[in-house]
């Protein structure tokens, strides 16, 4: 059997139990394919094919069983942001380029019991601060459909890996849409989980109150075997509540019919590109065909959203990025340093591309004495109302959709020397991070010029199985 | 000595000090331009080294960022409580005993945690620069 590489989970799970290909096989594929392409799209900056290859064999050998996990033998990605023990993790960034950690995040722990093969670590923006993974210390990740554009960030390595068939699936992290945004914008589906759905443990931190752990994949089904394996309460991780994880297959083959679909108008209207909303509306056409109920809503709050996160998630970032210091881990600066406090200087200043730079004074600011009522405060009181924006909708409809991305993947360099406008390219997965809830991002056409159009479809907390029944029949 | 007290000051930064209080109906023609001596002073709270070059850049473009973010003005908050996390729960507590990290029971050793930085490491202690010059 040729390209394994390009099959879903459940296929590769069928075919190992079916004895029609082993693990050793697909990993090959997966790696043939990486060779082929990684140089031009650069989605993964660090490659494990030797300890791939001995655990795939590993695990043929000792077979697949009944109660073995579907994930089993099968090749992923992580996103460099994931702590894996004795590989390196750098988050992308100059000051952590050589760290390796002694131990495996959480989610890295279950993926590995559950038999992954892991193929290696990809691309991100610097400590998951960007939009386009343009702010890497490893390059840029292009986008497999057209390599002048970008895939998205920050998650885009893992993005591209998945699209361009180089792994089966690949985790990501999501902060304010950095799963959704570069599945959105490859042509692959990418879930955001409820906030606290998965453990953040040996995960580097970003902004705390709105990181999460999602996956992308090749189908909402094997969306939903992910989420299975990964989801649940860490007693590493105080923010996972004791909330039970469902088999998310269950939710699949039930259809939309019944279900009450809201369309927010405000991520219909000004600022998203006509064919975006075109191709989003012809999708949920489709859906209304099926027997949902669309429904119209309002999310006033919606505008608001990017000043709320680029005020909210710089002071947490800049909190978060305080321990980089060079000491009890990442690089020793280069730079003459004249006593530890100017060592600080040096470090941070060598260790942080500008991206991380903006971010940290933000938040420096924002929260410094004489400002943090007129930002800190202001926005932690509007994030509260985007909250009830989305009460008050879920009163009236089961999910929501709306494009993901205001427009598709734009040209690398484009944004690159104008931050605002590269904060703009949230503008529409931002609300959903700030009340915490999950989306699923779907494929759903293409534009003109064949780039990627997704959909995202929002639910309330721990409703995961309704963005994957919904998802499912996009 | 630097105080380490990071955020906690009250230095007025030039023309920035008088400033803007939202809620008070006094509104500035802009949460102002965010100046290069801002940027400097903000870069040295942080700890961030930055060239005189590094800040007339951040200057401008923080600046655009800041002017942006008056759009929160047209919200009124004044009822409004502050939402600092979404989880809904409040104090969880877990047992106070000693337990694995790893969910294996395979112990993360202390030579892994002290490998991990590229400063020399004497008696469990990571050696760093002086902190106070000798006199």
């Amino acid at each position: 059997m040729a390209n394994l590489n390009e099959l879903t989970i459940k296929e590769i799970a069928d075919g190992f139990r079916a004895k029609k290909f082993s693990s050793e096989d697909v990993a090959r594929d997966c790696f043939k394919r990486i060779r082929e392409r990684n140089d031009d799209v650069n989605a993964f900056v660090h490659l494990t094919e030797e300890s791939a290859l001995d655990r795939a064999r590993e695990i043929d050998k000792e077979g697949f069983s009944a109660k073995d996990s579907l994930l089993k033998g099968i090749p992923v990605g992580l996103k460099d942001i994931f702590n894996t023990r004795g590989v390196t993790t750098t988050c992308c960034s100059p000051g952590l380029k050589d760290y390796v950690p002694p131990y495996d995040a959480t989610v890295v722990e279950r993926l590995r019991a559950a038999g992954m093969v892991m193929l290696g670590k990809t691309n991100m923006d610097e400590f998951a601060c960007g939009a386009s993974t343009e702010h890497s210390c490893f390059g840029v990740t292009k986008n497999p459909v057209d390599l002048s554009k970008v895939a998205g960030g920050s998650s885009g390595g893992s993005a591209a890996a998945v699209a361009d068939d180089m792994c089966i699936y690949a985790l990501g992290t999501d902060t304010g849409g950095s799963i959704r945004q570069p599945a959105s914008l490859c042509g692959t589906y990418g879930l955001k989980v409820t906030y606290g759905r998965v453990s953040r443990s040996g995960v580097t931190a970003m902004a705390s109150s709105w990181d999460t752990v999602g996956s992308f994949g090749k189908s909402v089904e094997d969306l939903a075997v992910i989420l299975g394996e990964i989801a649940g309460r860490d007693r590493r991780d105080m923010t996972t509540p004791d909330e039970k994880v469902p088999d998310y297959t269950a939710s699949l083959g039930k259809g939309v019919k019944g279900l009450k679909i809201g369309l927010p108008k405000e991520y219909f209207g000004e600022g998203i590109e006509k064919e975006t909303k075109d191709v989003v509306m012809e999708a949920v056409k489709k859906l209304e065909a099926q027997g949902a109920e669309i429904v119209k809503i309002s999310l006033p709050m919606t505008k608001y959203a990017i000043a709320v996160y680029y005020i909210s998630m710089p002071a947490e970032v800049s909190a978060n990025m305080e321990r980089y210091d060079g000491i009890r881990f990442g690089k020793k600066a280069s730079g003459e340093a004249e006593g530890l406090v100017d060592q600080y200087f040096v470090t941070r200043g060598e260790g942080f591309g500008d991206e991380m730079k903006r971010r940290i004074m933000i938040g420096t600011y924002v929260l410094s004495a004489g400002y943090m009522d007129a930002y800190y405060k202001k926005a932690m009181k509007v994030r509260t109302k985007i909250i009830e924006d989305f009460a008050a909708a879920f009163k009236k409809v089961d999910v929501l959709i709306g494009p993901v991305s205001p427009y598709p993947a734009f040209g690398i360099g484009e944004k690159l020397n104008d931050p605002l406008a590269m904060y703009m390219a949230d503008a529409l997965t931002i609300p959903a991070s700030a009340a915490g809830l999950p989306s699923l991002a779907c494929p759903c056409g293409v534009d003109g010029s064949g780039l990627p159009i997704g959909l995202q479809v929002i639910a309330p907390q721990f409703q995961e199985g309704l963005c994957l029944r919904v998802g499912e029949m996009v | 000595m630097n105080c380490v007290h990071r955020r906690d000051y009250t230095v007025g930064w030039g023309d920035h000090a008088t400033g803007f209080r939202f809620g008070l109906g006094v509104k500035s023609d802009s949460m102002a331009k965010i100046s290069k001596e801002t940027v400097q002073h903000v870069a040295k709270l942080a700890r961030l080294g930055i060239s005189a070059k590094e800040a007339e850049k951040f200057s401008s473009q923080l600046s655009d960022v800041f002017d942006y973010m008056d759009i929160l003005e047209e919200v009124d908050t004044s009822k409004v409580k502050e939402t600092s996390q979404v989880t809904g729960l409040e104090n969880v507590k877990e047992e106070d005993g000693i337990v694995p990290w790893t969910a294996s029971g395979d112990p993360v050793e202390k030579d892994d945690l002290l490998g991990a930085s590229e400063l020399p490491v004497e008696s469990n202690q990571i050696l760093v620069k002086a902190a106070v010059k000798k006199s």
